[in-house]
C-alpha cells in the first residue's frame, strides 16, 4: 500500500488518541436535549444539571462549544495520582494505571483544564509519573531477552514509544544468536 | 569473449554480486577479509595476499583470505583460521568488562559494522568457539542498549535538546561510537530501512527508530487539542 513506512509499523501517538475518543465519560450538559441515535449507540437525553454519560469524542466536541462541563475520571485527582507516584518511586514494578491514561489526560488537561481541581499540580504530578515509568520501561532492557519478553502494566502511550525501538532490537538479539548448525553444514556441503 | 570467460576477474566479480545478494547487505564491505593461516602451500596464488612472493607460503600467518573463499578453505583444511583482530581476546574482554567503553564502531573499517562483521565471522567458527563469540556478541548489544535509548530519547533532533546535551561528554563519545547497525546512515531517508525488516535485521539501526519515536511522542505531548 502507498502508506508511508512510518504508518505501516505502529500507529502514532495521534491514532492512539483518536482510539481513546470511545472511552466513555461523564458530562454535565448545559442544554436541553431528548435521547440521540449516534452509530456507536443512543446517548442522551441531556437534561441539565443530571449528568449523562457520553464518549470522550462528543463530550470533547461539547465541551468545545460550550455546551457542557466534563466530569473527570476518579483518577484524576491530586490524592490519588500522589499515592501513584509514591508507588512508583518506591517499588520496582509499574503500578496499575488506566491503560490510556495518557491520552485521557492530555485532553481533559488540554480542553477542560477548568472542570479539573488543580490542574497545575495534576499536570506536574502526571509528568513525574510519565519520567518514574520510563526509568522503569529502561530497566526492562536490561531483561530484554529474545524470543519474547514479558510486562505488565505498560500503558498505550508508552508502548508506542518503544514498540519499534524494543520490536528492532529483539530481532537483531535473535539474529546474533547461533542458528542450528543443521543449516550452516548443508550450506557448505560439497 | 571467450577470453573474458576464463578471466580469474570476472569470476570474482561474479562470486562478491553473490555474496552480496546472499547476505543482502551491498554496504558490507567486501573489501572484508579474513585472516588465515595456509596449510599447504599453493604455487602461483601469492597475489592473494597482494605480496610480492609468487606463491602461498605455508604456515605463514596474516594471509587475508576474502570472505566468501574462506569457507571453502577451512572446511577442506587448506587453511586456518585466526581471529580477526576486532574480535580477538583484548576486545572480548574489553566487552565484557564493560561494553558502553569500547567504540565499537571504529573497530571495522569505516563502515563501523562490527556486528554483521562478527555474525559472519560466528558462522564461519565451529561450534564452542562461535557460541562463545555470538554471547559476547549478544551480550555487548544489550549492555548497550539503555544508553542507547536514553541517547536516541535525549537527541531527539530538536535544537533544544542538542543545546542541552551538547555538554555533556560521555555521551557524545558513547555515541560517535556507535556501531552502523546501531546508528543512522546518514545517506538514507530515517524511514528507509525500516522497509527492509524482511531482509537482513541488522540493517535496521535501532538508534534511528528510538529517536523517532520519541520525537512523535514528544510532539504529540506538546501538542494542544484546544485549537481543534
Amino acid at each position: 500500500m502507498a502508506l508511508p513506512a512510518n504508518l505501516k509499523q505502529a500507529p502514532t501517538p495521534q491514532e492512539l488518541e483518536y482510539i481513546t475518543g470511545e472511552i466513555i465519560v461523564a458530562i454535565e450538559p448545559l442544554f436541553r436535549m431528548e435521547k440521540v441515535r449516534l452509530v456507536s449507540g443512543v446517548y442522551g437525553p441531556f437534561r441539565p444539571p443530571a449528568k449523562t454519560r457520553v464518549p470522550l469524542w462528543l463530550a470533547q466536541s461539547l465541551k468545545l462549544k460550550r455546551k457542557c462541563r466534563i466530569v473527570p475520571p476518579d483518577w484524576v485527582t491530586v490524592d490519588f495520582l500522589t499515592l501513584r507516584l509514591q508507588q512508583e518511586t518506591s517499588q520496582s514494578e509499574l503500578s496499575k494505571m488506566p491503560f490510556r491514561y495518557a491520552e485521557v489526560a492530555k485532553v481533559l488537561l488540554d480542553i477542560a483544564s477548568d472542570d479539573i481541581m488543580e490542574p497545575d499540580k495534576i499536570r506536574i504530578l502526571l509528568k513525574d509519573i510519565r519520567e518514574a515509568r520510563q526509568a522503569k520501561s529502561r530497566q526492562l532492557l536490561l531483561a530484554l531477552d529474545a524470543p519474547y519478553t514479558t510486562t505488565e502494566n505498560l500503558c498505550s502511550m508508552e508502548i508506542c514509544e518503544m514498540r519499534l525501538f524494543f520490536s528492532s532490537a529483539m530481532g537483531i538479539i535473535s539474529k546474533l544468536d547461533v542458528e542450528a548448525p543443521a543449516q550452516d553444514e548443508e550450506m557448505y556441503d560439497f | 569473449m571467450d577470453n573474458e570467460y576464463y578471466s580469474l576477474d570476472a569470476i570474482l566479480a561474479e562470486n562478491q554480486a553473490c555474496f552480496s545478494y546472499y547476505y543482502n547487505s551491498d554496504e558490507l564491505n567486501f573489501i572484508e577479509k579474513i585472516e588465515c593461516t595456509f596449510n599447504i602451500e599453493v604455487p602461483g596464488l601469492g597475489y592473494l595476499d597482494n605480496a610480492a612472493d609468487e606463491h602461498v607460503k605455508a604456515l605463514h600467518r596474516d594471509d587475508q583470505l576474502p570472505y566468501w573463499l574462506a569457507p571453502t578453505m577451512l572446511y577442506t583444511g587448506w587453511a586456518g583460521f585466526n581471529m580477526p583482530r576486532p574480535y580477538n581476546g583484548l576486545v572480548q574482554n574489553a566487552v565484557v568488562a564493560e561494553p558502553r567503553s569500547v567504540k565499537i564502531g571504529a573497530l571495522v573499517g569505516e563502515n563501523g559494522r562490527w556486528y554483521a562483521f562478527g555474525k559472519m565471522v560466528v558462522d564461519l567458527l565451529s561450534d564452542p568457539q562461535a557460541k562463545e563469540l555470538a554471547d559476547i556478541l549478544r551480550q555487548t548489544f544489550k549492555g548497550r542498549l539503555p544508553d542507547l535509548m536514553d541517547q536516541a530519547q535525549h537527541f531527539t533532533g530538536t535544537a533544544s535538546a542538542a543545546a542541552r546535551t551538547s555538554g555533556d561528554d560521555a555521551g557524545a563519545e558513547f555515541r560517535s561510537g556507535l556501531d552502523a547497525t546501531e546508528r543512522e546512515r546518514e545517506n538514507v531517508d530515517p524511514y528507509g530501512h525500516l522497509e527492509g525488516t524482511d531482509g537482513c535485521h541488522l540493517r535496521c539501526s535501532v538508534f534511528v527508530m528510538a529517536q523517532e519515536s520519541a520525537r512523535q511522542v514528544k510532539a504529540w505531548y506538546e501538542s494542544s487539542d484546544k485549537s481543534r
